[in-house]
């Protein structure tokens, strides 16, 4: 074919291939030493900048190391969630949103994905430590303050001796409702981003917990719901016993709306539906009551009549254990019944954030007005659908222009300089394009 | 303790089938041979001369289970007993949940799956009995756009390729004029002429469906049918698809079938709609008029269940209960009893009666039978 453009050389020679595999080798082995060293607590300790967030994500860049080259699939996202909101992430596949949340989980699929710079500061309730790492317990106290001290009991239950013939006594743990110790808790900061990975243990689960996207696959096929579901319990509630993780897995399980909860603690993945298992997917990270649930497209897969089942649980949830959500989706109709921030990102940065009724009544960015006419709605009629001409751009070189550059119908001179710096609309909305450079005084 | 409770319940109800009038057998061999008696009386009738296709009592049951002698004996009703018409020029949308045969429906008017029963009328003949060598003729007039552009295309071909293909096998045109031919296409289809020795993989999602859409119309087909064809796009790149299958449509004077599951896509394009449950048609009418007055409790808690992309306003939500139970054990008398808000004691035993409400809107539902 004569007409094939020579210039748009779509493919890499095997010596290029070659330089880039070698550069990114070296890159990675840096930064996976990192991921693995051992440091003191206090180097990933820090302050949150603002006290009423749970979470704040500064400057992150999370990157991936192809041979193709290197796909900044993150870079240089920053964006807050209070206490007890919900914080909604919108943006077309391959813009960064899954990323994102990979990456404050620390899951990212290591060598080649790896958080090359910024911090992601979260603040938990974790368990006190003791010099030797141990939890510290919380003694029973007495009316005057001083802790009640018990015998120690030996396995037939009589009461243990010393070699003088004084039954040895321990001071007595405090224990709740259902008859599990207390430790005692603190508050503190972590940088997750500078986290050694072996100590992300302690946060995944307990502190924060994700919802993945695809139901159908994110279950083990060869163990019980109920075996799954205790497992978060097991792990995450220090001396919890087989009867409590299970009585707690059938609590969660009602609590997500699960008919006959018994009869699918029981069972296997494959015996459910796809709403079901995104139902278990949910009370399986509602098991450790984090402070922060990460939901990525929970209803993707799903039908619309068990989306708006869904959505209901996330509302009701949030409300019951106190905590915030961060919502992923693509569906800016789910985003506007859930969230009550939302933040738009468009190939690995943020092009927009601002509260829920500002960005769908007010979008600034010519990507979000776009997004928004091109959703044929209930109440829309039947004219031509505005359509974002164009593909996502190819993350790899992206050139330091404003992104959306090539697709925008609103384009000047101007958007071939720099990448537009973050203009700030209004005290909680903030905007990413030149158009609205002069607006800032 | 769980075999005590469901023992209780089995009791419960034992006791309620006593007190109803309702003999569950009984009920359902009336229906059977009723309904036998309607699908022979309409076989006779004439094939409606202004649809560009009729499909009347349409079922395709799958087996699931057979015995020794290869009887079978458990079925899965994928499509039950569906009839509808579509005029030349048309859109007919069907929504439903995932599960509910809408699938199944297109490719069994397509003759992809032989149907077990039922008449499908194309331009005035009855297809449903032709046999591979017939079809073949016939599939220049009706083609298929597939849900995933992913898996649809064979990844060892050529863009040109694949699009030639159908081209030459039916001779469209003669061999000599074949790749003009299908530059023509791709043209209309939104590809740059380059793409024409590329291959499948090179491409996004939104242009392998344009590729796909370019090979059904390779052949001047009358009739599409298109299976999801944006449920597996991203938003920007859907309202483009949407886009070009109205342009076609209007250049070419084409019919569309339009399976989806996304409400709002199928309010858009569609002229009439088809509300599916449980492999059968519940509600069926003129896009104005299910939309402004939709009758059924199932296409109302679907019409609420849409999120509302305004965050002020907070839309009354329908929510139904559990999840579509499985079509190859569908509940007793009305499918959707289940899961219906306004369920009454009628609906679990006796299967309402598909009828014309006003001109042109068909419902099957008990409650609006009271409601009149």
């Amino acid at each position: 074919m004569s007409e094939i453009k020579k210039s748009e050389k779509h493919y890499l020679t095997g010596k290029e291939v070659r330089e880039i595999a070698k550069a990114n080798q070296k890159e990675m082995r840096r930064l996976e030493k990192a991921k693995k060293r051992k440091i003191p607590q206090s180097e990933y300790t820090t302050e949150m900048k603002d006290e009423k967030n749970i979470l704040e994500v500064e400057n992150l860049h999370s990157y991936f190391f192809t041979d193709q080259g290197v796909v900044k699939a993150v870079n240089g996202v920053t964006f807050n969630i209070p206490a007890n909101s919900t914080v909604g992430v919108v943006g077309e596949s391959g813009c960064g949103k899954s990323v994102t949340s990979m990456s404050i989980m620390r899951l990212l699929q290591g060598p080649s994905g790896q958080i090359v710079d910024g911090s992601i500061r979260f603040k938990v309730s974790d368990f006190k430590r003791d010099e030797k790492g141990r939890f510290i317990p919380v003694y029973e106290k007495d009316e005057n303050g001083d802790v009640i001290f018990e015998n120690v009991l030996d396995s037939k239950g009589a009461p243990k001796l010393d070699k003088e013939g004084n039954p040895i006594v321990k001071p007595k743990q405090l224990l709740d409702a259902n008859g599990i110790g207390v430790f005692e808790q603190e508050e503190t900061v972590f940088d997750i981003a500078k986290m050694p990975i072996k100590e992300m243990y302690r946060l995944r689960g307990r502190q924060m917990a994700m919802v993945f996207q695809e139901p159908m696959t994110s279950l083990n096929p060869v163990f019980t719901i109920g075996n799954q579901l205790d497992e978060v319990t097991l792990l995450h509630v220090p001396g919890a016993t087989n009867e409590f993780a299970k009585k707690r897995s059938i609590e969660m399980l009602n609590l997500v709306g699960i008919a006959m909860p018994e009869r699918v603690y029981a069972s296997f993945p494959h015996e459910l539906s796809g709403g079901m298992r995104q139902r278990v997917m949910i009370a399986m990270a509602l098991a450790g009551e984090p402070r922060l649930i990460i939901a990525d497209e929970p209803t993707t897969a799903l039908d619309v009549t068990i989306q708006a089942q869904i959505l209901d649980l996330f509302n009701d949830l949030k409300n019951k254990i106190n905590s915030s959500i961060l919502l992923i989706t693509h569906d800016l109709g789910v985003i506007a019944e859930m969230a009550d921030y939302v933040v738009v990102m468009y190939a690995g940065r943020i092009i927009e954030q601002g509260t829920a009724s500002e960005i769908f009544h007010n979008p600034c960015h010519p990507y979000t007005q776009g997004l928004q006419k091109s959703k044929p709605t209930m109440k829309s009629s039947g004219e031509k659908l505005f359509n974002i001409p164009g593909n996502v751009p190819n993350p790899v070189n992206m050139p330091n222009n404003c992104y959306f550059k090539e697709r925008c119908s609103k384009c000047e001179g101007k958007c071939s300089g720099e990448y537009p710096a973050m203009v700030q609309v209004s005290p909680t909305h903030f905007v990413a394009c030149h158009l609205y450079d002069n607006k800032e005084d | 303790m769980e075999k005590q409770q469901n023992e209780l319940n089995s009791v419960e109800t034992k006791k309620v089938n006593e007190f109803t009038n309702y003999d569950d057998v009984a009920e359902k061999q009336r229906e059977e041979t009723e309904k036998a008696v309607k699908i022979e009386q309409d076989k006779l009738l004439p094939p409606d001369p202004e649809a560009i296709l009729e499909v009347r009592h349409l079922k395709k049951y799958f087996t699931l289970k057979k015995t020794l002698m290869g009887k079978p004996i458990s079925t899965l009703k994928a499509v039950d007993d569906v009839s509808f018409t579509i005029k030349a020029g048309e859109t007919l949308g069907i929504v439903g949940e995932s599960g509910c045969g809408k699938t199944t429906m297109g490719r069994t008017i397509l003759k992809l799956h032989q149907p077990t029963e039922g008449q499908v009328f194309f331009e005035g003949q009855d297809i449903a009995g032709y046999t591979p060598k017939q079809m073949r003729a016939l599939r220049t007039k009706m083609q298929i756009v597939f849900q995933d552009p992913y898996s649809s295309l064979p990844p060892r071909s050529t863009v040109g390729d694949i699009l030639a293909e159908p081209v030459r096998v039916h001779n469209i045109v003669p061999p000599s004029e074949v790749k003009e031919y299908v530059l023509k296409i791709m043209e209309q289809c939104g590809l740059r002429d380059y793409y024409y020795e590329r291959y499948p993989h090179e491409f996004s999602g939104g242009q392998r469906q344009r590729i796909c859409i370019a090979r059904a119309l390779a052949v001047n087909p009358t009739f599409v049918v298109c299976d999801e064809p944006v449920s597996a796009l991203d938003v920007s790149i859907q309202a483009q698809i949407i886009n070009l299958l109205k342009k076609i449509q209007q250049e070419r004077g084409l019919t569309y079938l339009f399976i989806s599951h996304d409400l709002s896509v199928v309010k858009y394009i569609s002229d009439k709609i088809g509300v599916m449950y449980l492999g059968s048609m519940v509600e069926f009418g003129d896009k104005d008029k299910i939309f402004n007055n939709p009758m059924h409790p199932y296409t109302n808690a679907l019409f609420s269940a849409v999120p509302n992309p305004n965050p002020d306003e907070k839309t009354e939500r329908i929510l139904l209960k559990g999840d579509i139970p499985s079509p190859a054990n569908p509940p007793m008398g009305c499918k959707f009893h289940t899961r219906c808000p306004n369920c009454m004691e009628i609906c679990k035993h006796i299967a309402p009666e598909y009828k014309e409400y006003e001109p042109g809107h068909f419902v099957a539902c008990h409650y609006c039978d009271q409601e009149k």
